[in-house]
C-alpha cells in the first residue's frame, strides 16, 4: 500500500509540473522562461516521490513543448539529477541551489550546441536568472508552507 | 479564457502510414535524422534532409503550416543565431557600418546553422505531431523494458506517465478553479515585480497541492482495491506490433540518411 501510495503521489506531482506548465505556456516555453512548475524542483527536500515526479513530469511537460527531442531528454535527465542532488543535501541550502545551478550549467551545454553562435555563457545567465527567480520567489516559500500543514509531511 | 479548454500538445490526430508506424521506429527515424543532420557539413545535404522531412510531413497529411508553426518559439533563437554568426566569423566584408562587419564567411555560415537548427526542431517535432502522448509513452516502455534487468523500472514509469497524462485536465481546471477563487478574494497574479509575481503564486500553489495529494491518496486506494500489482502479468488493450510498413519506412529513412551523411 505504502509502494502504491508513492507511485500515485510522483505521478501526480508530475501531472502538477505539466498543468502549471501547460497553464502559463507563454513563460514556461519562451526562451527566456521563467516555469512556474520549477518551482516544484525543491519538493524532494519533503518528499522522495518527488524525484520520479519532477522527472516526469518535465517529460511530459516537454513531449508536449515545442522544443522537440532536446528538451525531452535533455531536459528532462537534467531536472532528475537536479532532484536527485537536492533530496541528497535536504538538510542544507545546496538543495535549493542545485535545480538553479544544473540547470544553468547543463541546459546550456545543449542549447549552446544546437545553436552554435549564441555563447554558452548567455544561455547560463538567461536560464540561471530565470531558474532563480522561480526557486527563491516561489519555491522556498511554498516548502515553508508546506512544512506548516501537518498532514501532508508523513 | 478557461485553461482546460485549451488543446493539450502538438499531436494532430489523422490516420496516415507515419501516424500508423509504432512509436518506436518513429522514435528511431527522429533520433537517426538529428544524428545525421550533425554529420552534414554542406548546404546541399541540409537541403536533402529537408526534402526527407517534408516527404514525411507530407506522408504523415500534416499541413505544411504546422509544421511551421512549431519553429515559431524559438524565432529569436533563430534570428540571433543567424545575426551573430553573420557579425562575428572573420573572412572577406560585404558590409560594414562603424563596429559592424558582416563577411561573406559569417553569412554563409549563418545561413547552414540556421537552416540546420530549422531542420533539427521540424524533424523532432515530426514525432510529437504524429505520436499521440498515450503512444509515445507506450512505446518508451518498451523501449525501456530491457533496461529492466539494471533495476529501470519500466512499467513503474510508464503507469506514472498514464497517470500524469490522465489528470493533466483536472489538474488544469482545479488551477483554474483556485485562481478564480482566490482572485474573488483580491489576490493578484499579474502585477508587482518578478519576485513578487512569483510569490503571488503562492496562494494557487499551495491549495493545489493539498487537493491532489489527497487524490492521489484516493487513487492509491482505489488501484489497490482493484487489485494492482505492478506490471506482472498485466495484459493490454493495445498490444504494440513491428509490422511490415515499420521495416519499410524506417530502412528508407536510416539508408537515406546514411547516404546523405556519407555524401555530404
Amino acid at each position: 500500500m505504502f509502494q502504491l501510495r508513492r507511485v500515485a503521489r510522483a505521478a501526480i506531482i508530475a501531472g502538477i509540473y505539466v498543468a502549471l506548465c501547460a497553464a502559463f505556456p507563454w513563460i514556461s516555453y519562451g526562451m527566456i522562461q521563467f516555469r512556474i512548475a520549477e518551482a516544484l524542483t525543491v519538493l524532494p527536500i519533503l518528499y522522495v516521490e518527488a524525484i520520479p515526479g519532477l522527472f516526469i513530469g518535465c517529460l511530459v511537460a516537454n513531449i508536449i513543448g515545442p522544443h522537440g527531442i532536446w528538451d525531452i531528454i535533455g531536459g528532462s535527465l537534467v531536472t532528475l539529477l537536479a532532484s536527485i542532488v537536492t533530496y541528497r543535501f535536504r538538510h542544507s541550502f545546496i538543495a535549493y541551489l542545485s535545480p538553479i545551478v544544473l540547470n544553468g550549467l547543463l541546459v546550456s551545454a545543449y542549447l549552446s550546441l544546437i545553436t552554435e553562435g549564441i555563447p554558452y555563457y548567455a544561455w547560463v545567465a538567461w536560464i540561471s536568472i530565470g531558474q532563480a527567480v522561480v526557486v527563491f520567489g516561489l519555491g522556498v516559500p511554498l516548502i515553508k508552507a508546506l512544512r506548516s500543514l501537518p498532514r501532508l509531511s508523513e | 479564457m478557461r485553461l482546460s479548454d485549451m488543446a493539450l500538445g502538438q499531436y494532430y490526430p489523422c490516420d496516415s502510414l507515419i501516424h500508423q508506424l509504432d512509436p518506436r521506429s518513429k522514435l528511431l527515424i527522429v533520433f537517426a535524422l538529428i544524428l545525421g543532420l550533425f554529420f552534414v557539413n554542406e548546404l546541399l545535404g541540409l537541403a536533402g534532409f529537408a526534402v526527407l522531412i517534408v516527404a514525411m510531413a507530407l506522408l504523415a497529411r500534416i499541413p505544411f503550416g504546422y509544421l511551421l508553426r512549431s519553429l515559431r518559439p524559438l524565432l529569436v533563437v533563430i534570428i540571433l543565431t543567424f545575426a551573430l554568426n553573420a557579425l562575428f566569423t572573420p573572412g572577406e566584408s560585404l558590409f560594414k557600418a562603424g563596429f559592424i562587419n558582416v563577411t561573406r564567411e559569417g553569412v554563409q555560415r549563418g545561413t547552414f546553422m540556421t537552416v540546420r537548427l530549422a531542420l533539427l526542431i521540424t524533424a523532432s517535432s515530426l514525432l510529437t505531431l504524429t505520436t499521440s502522448p498515450m503512444a509515445l509513452t507506450d512505446g518508451i516502455e518498451r523501449v525501456l523494458s530491457p533496461f529492466r534487468r539494471v533495476g529501470i523500472p519500466a512499467h513503474e514509469f510508464a503507469m506514472m506517465m498514464t497517470i500524469a497524462l490522465r489528470f493533466i485536465p483536472t489538474l488544469m481546471e482545479e488551477a483554474d478553479r483556485i485562481m478564480k477563487a482566490q482572485m474573488a478574494r483580491g489576490a493578484d497574479f499579474e502585477s508587482g515585480s518578478l519576485v513578487r509575481r512569483a510569490k503571488s503564486f503562492i496562494p494557487l500553489l499551495v491549495p493545489l497541492f493539498v487537493s491532489a495529494f489527497r487524490r492521489a491518496d484516493e487513487l492509491a486506494t482505489a488501484m489497490e482495491a482493484r487489485c494492482y500489482r505492478g506490471g506482472e502479468g498485466r495484459t493490454r488493450l493495445k498490444v504494440l506490433r513491428i509490422q511490415a510498413k515499420d521495416y519499410v519506412t524506417v530502412s528508407f529513412a536510416l539508408l537515406s540518411t546514411v547516404a546523405l551523411a556519407v555524401a555530404f
